[in-house]
């Protein structure tokens, strides 16, 4: 799994064990949490232990894995544990491990389909015909309702936006909600009255914000709402729940609201403005009682790199095309890419839209506006300046790679079969690009700094070397200095435990 | 017996140590926890973001201001 630095999910590991057991007494969060947080071979571990009756030794299991993947095992017993889905017992006298009961109790639920019908929803048999949500409809609206949210945070922030299209934006205005949530996790920053109307600026974690992909954009939000959650009078951990029974529906299907309580129906009404489920409204203004999940819901917990690609394709596609409202363009090559890169550093971008023209001009110095055509020039102090507003070069060179116009894929393919050692894969944007946008990255921010903790004065090298090995394995590591025997980790639990267990042994 | 220490791991190139350090030395060591060699160094966590910006502040002063303002000058001949 791709650890696309998700801050969010660090979040959900700093809560209490008690609270994670509550969280697994729902099978939709214990399926969820398997499915998109597990590693393969962690995956492996559960499944195995999860018919067993009794617990395996911790012996048996390190004999299942190679001794070369040493590293991958203890990464993966390392996430079960601080996920709390493994704990240590001792069986017949030996260190053994077993799944905790919520945990396994609700996924062999979720599995066979057993429990109530609350675990993964009732469904609508009450919808009339002729107001059934059609799954384009349903990306429609998702896709209106987040990229409205994107473009308040950018367009607001943009110079380059007044013209062309204040009244769509008027339209997308995200609710007043979700204003507040971005401004409760500093995305954006609000400036002036509320009589005199108030303008958002964007924060350096709003620009870090935009450029993620949508998967990780929406679980930054919603573990935004999460946090917020007791502000409104609502229990984290049914919040959390509640999102991960919603990311376990349908998509196409109409869910019934009447088995929801007072929290999760206030949840679900936060959601619509999302976009991440839709409610029809009836003519009285009231929401029905069903609902549906749009693909912003069913992907959430989605481990599969296809389903993923296709919400950033389905729901992206009007970011990276001129816009949702103009059908013939939505259609022609939607889902391709528009930016051409020379190694001039010149650019162009064949888009209208104005949320990716005030992305390109973070880095970019823009320069001339053609109907469907931006050009521009990144320079130095352009990229620099982004870099001053908290965007990475990584960031830059991901967005710039993976909206790269179809030209340049061919080009770079092209360049590949000529080449003769294939091992080496060419890059989509020209090299001398990459190399320049993280060398005026490096001049800038020439210091890194990393919290955590630093281990030292080990008396002998032995010492030193075990728990530093370890530390390596499970991913902890982050610096080392042989000579001084000392290392930095940013995380010490597991080190921890592994030098009072080797204490314990050389003692006994 | 080993001891683990709390704090951030501030990486850098020896010049910008350098002025961490000076920066240190002239506020009575409230920054840096431990030095350990020309490109790191052990800070206090609540102080990095106060590092970062003296030593910015130091480099800008040293290097002079932005004299890359003609950079943004595009034209048709380069």
């Amino acid at each position: 799994m791709a650890d696309t630095t998700l801050h969010s999910w660090e979040y959900l590991e700093t809560l209490p064990g008690t609270q994670f057991y509550r969280l697994y007494r729902s099978p939709a969060s214990a399926l969820a949490i398997f499915r998109k947080r597990l590693t393969s071979l962690a995956k492996s571990f559960v499944m195995m232990l999860l018919y067993m009756p009794a617990p395996l030794p911790v012996k048996q299991l390190e004999l299942l894995v190679k001794d070369s993947s040493r590293g991958e095992r203890e990464y993966a017993i390392d996430l079960l544990h601080r996920y709390h889905i493994f704990k240590d017992v001792t069986y017949s006298g030996v260190k053994a491990y077993a799944l905790t009961p919520d945990f396994a109790r609700s996924l062999r639920r979720a599995l066979t389909g057993a429990g109530d019908t609350r675990s993964f929803g009732k469904v609508a048999t009450h919808v009339p015909g002729d107001q059934k949500g059609t799954i384009t409809q349903l990306d429609e609206y998702a896709q209106q309702r987040w990229e409205g949210i994107l473009g308040y945070m950018v367009g607001s922030s943009s110079i380059l936006l007044e013209t062309p299209s204040t009244e769509r934006q008027a339209a997308m205005q995200p609710s007043l909600g979700v204003i507040e949530l971005l401004k409760a996790g500093h995305l954006i920053e609000l400036s002036g009255t509320y009589s005199r109307g108030q303008s958002a600026k964007i924060t350096k974690e709003g620009f870090a914000f935009v450029l993620q992909d949508i998967n990780t954009q929406i679980w930054a939000l919603l573990f935004l709402y999460v946090d917020n959650a007791e502000v409104f009078e609502m229990d984290k951990v049914d919040v959390l729940s509640f999102l991960f029974f919603i990311s376990s529906l349908e998509l196409g299907l109409a869910y019934s609201t009447t088995p929801l309580d007072d929290t999760q129906q206030r949840c679900l009404s936060d959601l619509v403005a999302f976009g991440i489920v839709y409610q029809p409204m009836r003519d009285d203004g009231t929401p029905v009682d069903y609902f549906y999940p749009t693909r912003l819901a069913t992907t959430l917990t989605s481990d599969s790199s296809t389903a993923l690609s296709t919400t950033n394709t389905t729901i992206g596609t009007s970011l990276s095309t001129s816009s949702s409202s103009s059908p013939t363009s939505a259609n022609t090559g939607a889902t391709k890419g528009f930016i051409v890169v020379e190694t001039n550093y010149r650019l162009y971008a064949y888009t209208s839209s104005p949320l990716q023209i005030a992305l390109l001009s973070l880095f970019v110095n823009l320069r001339s506006r053609h109907p469907n055509l931006v050009t521009g020039k990144m320079s130095k102090s352009s990229v620099q300046r982004a870099i001053r507003a908290g965007i990475t070069a990584d960031q830059i060179i991901s967005y710039l790679t993976s909206h790269a116009h179809p030209q340049m894929r061919r080009h770079a393919q092209a360049e590949q079969s000529r080449n003769s050692d294939h091992a080496r894969v060419v890059p989509i944007l020209p090299a001398t690009i990459l190399d320049q946008i993280h060398l005026w990255q490096l001049e800038r921010d020439r210091m890194t700094t990393t919290p955590g903790f630093l281990l030292k004065d080990f008396p002998n090298h032995a010492d030193y070397e075990a728990p530093c090995r370890y530390a390596d394995e499970i991913g902890v590591l982050v610096w080392k200095n042989d000579k001084k025997r000392m290392f930095f980790v940013n995380r010490i639990e597991g080190v921890r435990a592994f030098m009072a267990e080797r204490r314990a042994n050389a003692q006994a | 017996m080993p001891k683990a220490v709390k704090g951030a791991l501030l990486q850098c190139d020896p010049p910008q140590m350098a002025m961490v350090r000076k920066i240190d030395r002239e506020s009575q060591n409230a920054y840096i926890i431990e030095e350990i060699d020309d490109h790191t160094c052990l800070v206090k966590e609540n102080k990095v973001e106060e590092i970062k910006a003296r030593v910015k502040e130091l480099m800008d002063a040293a290097m002079g201001v932005d004299d890359d303002d003609n950079d943004d000058k595009d034209s048709d001949l380069d």
